[in-house]
């Protein structure tokens, strides 16, 4: 081979490389997408979330009670967790919340109106007469009504109340009644849900993370970033969390620019900053600068991306710690 | 279309003669260098000595190493010496009484630079992408894949700057290899972390511009607010590569040359 043809050879080796490499990216990144618009978002019970809402939230309870997380909680604050709270939850409802529910779909209505417009979809197995039965025997006044053709309990407690309803047999929903009743609608496609909304605000898909929660943002975020409070400076956010091998933690957030986004990251850069600068010698000092070590802030186009990486160890540390100071007398 | 067929030619066969010279061998393993930090991130990440994730070392390499050392470096050897490396080795006078304008001369040497500093920039970037990112799995690669994909525009964006700015060097000064020295460790490392103007009159000013969140410079200009609009930074590369080819071409069409 002549020195030109290696030219040439060199030439498309350079080529190839960039071009093969950015197909993958490319087939890549547009494929996570195809994906996520095909599963359309995480948890069937999005399907009862009214579009509109202001904050969606989900807890995978069975990766959640399954992680190294639970156990270290577990070992640490037996004596101080609520599993007495728990058991009363179960005593009133007959519902084993560590067994029986899989996943929680938490739904916040939009506005700030009064009563707060909020409502939870439960997944999991339910018995439905024992729920029945226990509601029956309720100390507080409980009402049935009905509403798209599925019983509505309504059990008041003072001036609150508190809706109840069980749309099939592994879905329970709670919440405030009228939002409750949304969410029957939108579960029986009466009213659109809120499938979708994620797409909206910029995430496509929480695939494998145990838990999240992403809306819009509250109004005192607005105008965080020097441009006045009449602007918001978060068109979106959404907070994650796996459970796999560490406790990882991120937050993502959609500006209105980029140039907001910057700010924004400058903004976190700069707490992140100032919380290494307070580390101390203590051992829960020494804990949080390993946490604060391993935030990350990374910037793509107006997205904010922050992680922050808690090794189980820390946080076993850190409850032993508490424990040996609240053992003090 | 004679200029540009010309200049064609001359970029052909100044390419083969770039490839196979003894300074592409330090450039490639000066383009090389990052990809070998990947591996030791690699490494690093294998024995479990780092939890670093593999996007911010992406960052921290191309924010570290690609833009503010191998881009502007490659570029200097290569653009610094589209005059001076033929009139080193005589050949000058055997192109200037060829059919050939001076213009077509230069605007070919300066093609094949930017080739070259293209070809051995640009794969590393990407290799270094993968190296570093693909342990986090399918969908990370594919939710990074804009920042890689804006690194590159950004990169060869840059590299057609600096490529226009030390060919301009390279057929004005003597020295243009001293010269560019002082530019990219002197003055736009300086100018870069001046609150001012300053940083206005450099290239990584423009590329951790349109790479924000990614560079240490970039992020002390966000917190003195002296960061450029994306639009504003597109349009200043390609101002400083258009003026500065420009300006190289008029320059050597007046320059007298033995």
């Amino acid at each position: 081979m002549n020195s030109s043809r290696w030219t040439f050879a060199s030439g498309i080796l350079a080529t190839g490389i960039v071009l093969v490499g950015v197909a993958i990216g490319a087939a890549a990144y547009f494929g996570g997408e195809g994906a996520s618009a095909q599963t359309g978002s995480v948890g069937p019970s999005l399907t009862f979330v009214p579009r509109g809402a202001s904050l969606i939230g989900y807890v995978d309870l069975k990766s959640v009670a399954s992680s190294p997380l639970a156990e270290s909680w577990s070992e640490s604050r037996r004596e101080q967790t609520p599993l007495d709270a728990l058991d009363e939850i179960e005593e009133s409802t007959g519902i084993d919340l560590l067994n029986d529910v899989d996943s929680l779909t938490l739904a916040i209505g939009p506005g700030t109106g009064k009563p707060e417009r909020w409502g939870i979809a439960v997944e999991g197995v339910f018995d439905r007469d024992r729920l029945v039965e226990k509601l029956s025997t309720h100390k507080g006044d409980v009402e049935t009504s009905s509403h798209a053709g599925i019983d509505l309990y309504l059990i008041r407690s003072g001036t609150q109340s508190t809706a109840m309803a069980q749309p099939d047999d592994s879905t329970l929903l709670l919440g405030e009644p009228a939002y409750v009743r949304e969410m029957l609608d939108a579960g029986s496609g009466a009213r659109p849900s809120a499938r979708g909304s994620l797409e909206g605000w910029g995430y496509g898909d929480f695939e494998g993370e145990a838990f999240w929660f992403a809306g819009t943002p509250p109004d005192f975020v607005h105008g965080l970033v020097g441009r006045g409070s009449e602007k918001a400076s978060l068109r979106s956010f959404a907070v994650t969390g796996r459970l796999d091998t560490d406790l990882l933690l991120r937050a993502r957030g959609q500006a209105v620019d980029s140039k907001t986004a910057q700010e924004l990251a400058d903004v976190v850069r700069g707490l992140v900053a100032l919380g290494r600068l307070r580390q101390d010698s203590s051992p829960e000092g020494a804990v949080l600068g390993k946490m604060m070590e391993s935030v990350s802030v990374e910037l793509m186009d107006q997205a904010i991306d922050v992680k922050l990486l808690v090794p189980y160890a820390s946080i076993r540390q850190l409850l032993e710690s508490q424990r040996k100071v609240a053992a003090q007398p | 279309m004679k200029t540009l067929r010309g200049a064609t030619l001359v970029a052909r066969w100044s390419l083969g003669e770039l490839l196979w010279s003894p300074r592409t061998l330090a450039m490639g393993a000066l383009a090389g260098a990052p990809l070998g930090l990947a591996l030791a991130y690699r490494v690093a990440l294998a024995f479990r000595v780092t939890k670093t994730d593999g996007a911010e070392v992406f960052a921290a390499l191309v924010s570290g190493v690609f833009f503010p050392f191998v881009a502007p470096m490659l570029s200097l050897v290569y653009a610094s010496g589209v005059v001076r490396d033929d009139v080193e080795a005589g050949t000058m006078p055997y192109f200037l009484t060829r059919p050939l304008s001076r213009a077509s001369f230069l605007s070919g040497k300066m093609l094949a630079s930017f080739t070259m500093t293209l070809a051995l920039v640009l794969p590393s970037l990407v290799l270094v992408y993968y190296v570093v990112v693909s342990p986090s799995g399918w969908g990370e690669v594919g939710a990074r894949f804009p920042n890689l994909a804006r690194n590159l525009g950004v990169a060869a964006l840059g590299l057609v700057a600096y490529n226009g700015i030390f060919a301009l060097a390279g057929t004005v000064l003597k020295r243009p290899l001293l010269a560019g020295l002082f530019f990219i460790f002197g003055w736009q490392a300086v100018a870069t972390f001046v609150p001012g103007r300053a940083r206005l009159a450099t290239v990584a000013h423009y590329m951790s511009s349109l790479t924000p969140g990614s560079s240490s410079g970039g992020v002390f200009a966000g917190l003195v607010g002296e960061r450029s609009s994306p639009l504003m930074s597109i349009l200043a590369l390609a101002l400083i590569a258009g003026s500065t080819h420009a300006l190289a071409i008029a320059a050597f069409a007046k320059k007298e040359v033995r």
